[in-house]
């Protein structure tokens, strides 16, 4: 009988066989046959004959599914392999970097601190190319250089007569805004409101446009009286905040280094990225009407300088040309009594930053150099990231060939074959970004420490940095994919599968040339460290002229605030025992002296010269140790001495052309007849990047503002508590500050130490990229030579003697390395050491450390290898085949 | 009986064009083409329902399962908007075609 639902059921399973049908598709069919089946029977027709005509209206299984099929492969987009295919590639990549960990491991980890020693130093790039140049309209900012010419020598000062601003204001239509801003001291200055008081550095003085040429919020105030009036001053939200807590600012008085001020605004807080960290802005009328070198035409001292803000659309140059000459019409009785040539010389605000002014233009100041130097060494490490990605890919090639023979044979075509390994290539420079990063977090706040500079995490998140760094991704993944892809996929599936591949010497050979260039460019960088550490030793060790340890140095607010009492100071500090010496000066080595104009009576045309100037009592040389090569030192009981006698260094009396020390003596300066009355020994009162200037010293109490002791180091706290009651007692409400001499001199070398501890930090990573693909890369000789080595061993060679074959492979390339790397690191050590008044000697021990630090380094990671095969045994690795 | 290429190429058109009165499902629409052709067009289910699968991934119709008042389950397939638009170009083309057939046979031209 038939049974029409098992008829169904049997025709539902057949179709059920054909996989481009769906159950849905099935289920409609099923419908419509009913449908049918039901229309025949309506007809008078059997229930089986209805069943088979309504069948064979549709087609078979086959046909149906064929139909089907073609319904559903319409592909959107155009035609292509590659968007079906990628995410098995993508799969299968990741499904091999999980499992293949140690080979994986080796590659992520290189690229990982490669990535991250990149992403810190686009940081430091975002950075220090941010400087001030975020500024609205910075394009239009420029400060007013003051070029001075005469016969003494020509220079570039940031510092311009103070009268300019309001002048280019007045006289100039393209001028849309002009301000001097005046840094005042360079030490910090006391303020204090009520019982807070602190020293402030950033105590600047300003003209009202200073927030207009500069763009700084004004927060609160009212904005036509802001610098106008004498004794006003504004104060950045966070120092108005540190002062006055909850209470309103505006309109309270704060005393600023002994002045009272008015507080008329509140101004925005300076972000880290620019140097007008203007935290207090004091209106700069009340200093030009008090300090006399501030008014009228006189010539610019530093500290001093015109900014200005052009209207759009007006032309640098040409208002250049306008203003060029303006000291002669000034300033022209001046100039011509100096036979002097001044000009006005503008620098865009966004150079500032990153270039120095010179007499030749502007030049990269060494931030600059800093950046391309370590741009460059982040580049390099990147590099030794991808050379180790290559490295270790294709000397794991062999291993993998088998997979490439049987996915050949299989029918996968070269192509694919390249697609599958550049998508692993990438999937492992992707994961190490993602570690990179995290990497990068948390070292960011000790870079910011190595590289003194302030950045922000959320920088991170910029898309420049975003799509640099992943845009530097792509790349390594693409560039060291793309060789091992290309080497791998070429391999012949017949010969492979044979089992008879052997590295051709083409891989060979790029394997070591990619260890040799990893370790050149290491063993460049051990150098570079090695240099900079040993140039700064160097000048540490270098004898300075003058006793720079254990010397006390008490540091005034301000100049003559001792100058009728400095030798009662000097006898009370001197009353306790660990006190040797004390000596009142205008400066200690190491801190600011400026230059003063000398010349030999009579000759002020020929011989006019401006000389380094210090002041400081009788006592100066016996604190400091300098011994006098002719002449005398200043003496008490000889009156004229206090003001009307000078001392020479030796350069200065050669600067004035005698040709010894004696010569000088009795010599008399200026139309005021001063008599030289000695020479000292040279000494170096800067850092030793610097030469040693002409120099002269004058008894002039009016100026002094340190007292510098000699003190014993036994209980040095009970001392400088001594010290710090007699200030206390003769100087109430002053702020007590003092330091050492030797810190404070050696922080001249902050500069050369933080590059040493960057090169330090970047050749560290270096050398462990470096290790890390020769680690892999002895793996993986080991591995290839094991039945080598089991012959060897049964044929009886030791141990030792295969470790030594072994080691020996990789210590000639990393010999040869150093063939590539002195010369290049003899270059740049080289050029480095120019900026240097004072080098070390071409350090050739240094090169020879270099290399035996590689060497010995390279000889440890591959020993493991080498030791591990050649103590393996025999019988296993022979029995293997 | 008409060829086989015109009918594959009329099968869309005449889809749209019994969707556009409202939801239908397979069998039903066999019927109603078959009906209104006078059977001179007899589709078979193994080239309708592909036809219908690629039109609605194309977004031209969508389809719901619904239970018929005899208790059988059925694909309902309706017109989309961007079937409707479709409709009309198609409507456009066919009416240009069947217009200068017309005046090649010296018909009377149909509306546009």
């Amino acid at each position: 009988m038939f049974d029409p639902e098992k008829a169904i059921r049997d025709w539902r399973i057949s179709l059920q066989k054909n996989t481009t049908l769906s159950e849905g598709d099935i289920a409609e069919l099923e419908s419509h046959l009913r449908d049918e089946m039901d229309r025949r029977a309506a007809a008078g027709e059997s229930p089986e004959s209805a069943f088979r005509s309504a069948l064979t209206l549709s087609a078979s299984a086959d046909a149906l599914g064929a139909e089907f099929g073609k319904s559903r492969r319409r592909p959107r987009g155009p035609r292509s392999a590659l968007p079906g295919l990628f995410p098995a590639y993508l799969r299968l990549a990741v499904r091999r970097t999980v499992k293949h960990k140690g080979h994986s491991l080796l590659n992520v980890l290189a690229l990982t601190v490669g990535l991250a020693a990149c992403g810190l130093v686009l940081l430091y790039v975002r950075f220090e190319t941010s400087v001030d140049t975020f500024r609205k309209d910075a394009d239009r900012i420029y400060r007013v250089n003051l070029l001075r010419k005469s016969a003494q020598g020509e220079d570039v000062i940031a510092g311009n007569y103070t009268p300019l601003a309001p002048t280019l204001k007045e006289r100039y239509p393209q001028v849309e805004a002009a301000a001097m801003v005046f840094s005042g001291g360079f030490e910090p200055q006391p303020v204090v409101y009520r019982d807070k008081a602190f020293k402030e550095a950033n105590i600047s003085s300003a003209d009202p446009d200073l927030l207009r040429v500069l763009d700084i919020a004004l927060l609160r105030g009212d904005p036509g009286d802001v610098l106008v009036r004498k004794d006003t001053v504004l104060l950045s939200a966070r120092t108005a905040r540190k002062y006055f807590g909850p209470e309103d600012p505006l309109g309270k008085t704060i005393r600023i280094n002994d002045r009272d001020c008015e507080v008329t605004g509140i101004i925005a807080d300076p972000p880290a990225n620019t140097q007008f960290q203007h935290d207090i802005v004091m209106s700069a009328r009340s200093e030009i009407e008090r300090e006399e070198f501030l008014q009228g035409w006189r010539p610019g001292i530093h500290g001093t300088m015109t900014l200005v803000k052009l209207k759009p659309g007006v032309d640098a140059g040409g208002f250049e040309a306008l203003i060029r000459d303006l000291p002669h019409e000034y300033a022209a009785e001046d100039l011509k009594k100096l036979g002097a040539v001044n000009k006005m010389v503008l620098q865009p605000l966004k150079t500032f930053y990153l270039y120095d002014a010179t007499v030749e233009g502007l030049v990269p100041s060494p931030r600059l150099v800093y950046l391309y130097v370590f741009s460059a060494i982040a580049l390099l490490i990147l590099l030794l990231a991808g050379m180790n990605f290559i490295n270790l890919s294709t000397a794991r090639s062999i291993r993998r060939a088998g997979e490439v023979g049987v996915r050949k044979a299989a029918g996968a075509t070269r192509r694919q074959l390249v697609l599958q390994f550049l998508g692993e290539a990438l999937v492992t420079a992707f994961l190490s970004l993602g570690l990179a990063v995290l990497f990068i977090l948390i070292a960011l706040p000790a870079f910011e420490g190595l590289a003194g500079v302030a950045i922000e995490e959320s920088a991170l998140l910029e898309p420049a940095i975003v799509a640099a760094l992943v845009g530097l991704t792509v790349l390594v993944g693409l560039v060291s994919g793309l060789f091992p892809a290309l080497f791998l996929a070429s391999f012949h599936p017949v010969v492979v599968l044979k089992g008879r591949l052997r590295t051709g010497p083409g891989g060979t050979r790029l394997r070591r040339a990619l260890v040799v260039a990893q370790f050149a460019i290491s063993i460049t960088l051990i150098i570079a460290t090695l240099v900079v550490a040993g140039q700064v030793g160097y000048m540490r060790r270098q004898p300075l002229g003058f006793a720079k340890e254990q010397r006390l140095v008490i540091n005034f607010r301000t100049w003559g605030m001792m100058e009728q009492n400095y030798e009662t100071v000097k006898a009370e500090l001197l009353s306790h025992p660990s006190i040797l010496a004390a000596t009142a000066c205008s400066g200690v080595p190491g801190k600011g002296i400026n230059r003063t104009y000398y010349y030999p009576t009579g000759l002020q045309a020929e011989k006019g010269q401006a000389l380094r100037s210090l002041r400081a009592d009788h006592d100066f040389f016996k604190v400091f140790e300098i011994p006098v090569v002719a002449g005398r030192g200043f003496q008490k009981d000889i009156a004229t001495d206090t003001h009307d006698a000078l001392i020479f260094n030796e350069q200065g009396a050669k600067a004035f052309g005698w040709a010894t020390a004696e010569e000088a003596i009795g010599k008399t300066m200026t139309d005021r007849l001063v008599p030289v009355v000695g020479i000292v020994k040279d000494f170096h009162w800067w850092g030793l990047q610097r030469p040693i200037e002409p120099m002269v010293v004058r008894v002039a109490p009016g100026l002094f503002r340190y007292i510098a002791m000699k003190v014993e180091t036994k209980d040095l706290p009970a001392t400088i508590a001594h010290v710090k009651s007699v200030y206390d007692r003769l100087y109430p409400g002053e702020i007590f500050e003092s330091f050492f001499v030797d810190e404070a001199f050696d922080r001249q070398y902050a500069s050369e130490v933080r590059m040493g501890a960057l090169f330090r930090a970047f050749t560290g990573v270096a050398l462990f990229i470096a290790c890390l693909g020769l680690f892999g890369l002895a793996a993986s000789t080991a591995e290839q030579r094991t039945k080598e080595i089991g012959i060897r061993k049964t044929l009886g060679a030791s141990v030792t003697g295969i470790v030594r074959l072994l080691n020996w492979e990789f210590a000639k390339w990393v010999l040869a390395a150093n063939v590539i790397s002195w010369p290049a690191a003899y270059f740049l050590s080289q050029k480095w050491l120019e900026n240097f008044a004072v080098r070390m000697p071409m350090p050739w021990a240094l090169f020879a450390l270099a290399a035996v630090l590689a060497l010995v380094v390279a000889l440890l990671t591959v020993s493991y290898q080498s030791v591990r095969a050649a103590a393996a045994n025999p019988v296993e690795s022979l029995r293997y085949e | 009986m008409i060829s086989k290429a015109l009918v594959a190429a009329s099968t869309k058109p005449m889809i749209l064009s019994i969707l556009v009165r409202g939801e239908d499902y397979g069998y039903q629409i066999i019927q109603r083409v078959k009906d209104i052709s006078g059977g001179t067009l007899e589709w078979s289910d193994n080239m309708l329902y592909p036809v219908l699968h690629r039109l609605e991934n194309d977004g031209l119709i969508v389809s719901r399962w619904r239970l018929s008042d005899g208790g059988r389950l059925r694909k309902y397939y309706r017109l989309t908007d961007k079937g409707r638009a479709e409709l009309e170009v198609e409507r456009g083309q066919w009416l240009d075609v069947h217009n200068a057939l017309s005046k090649l046979w010296e018909l009377v031209p149909a509306r546009h």
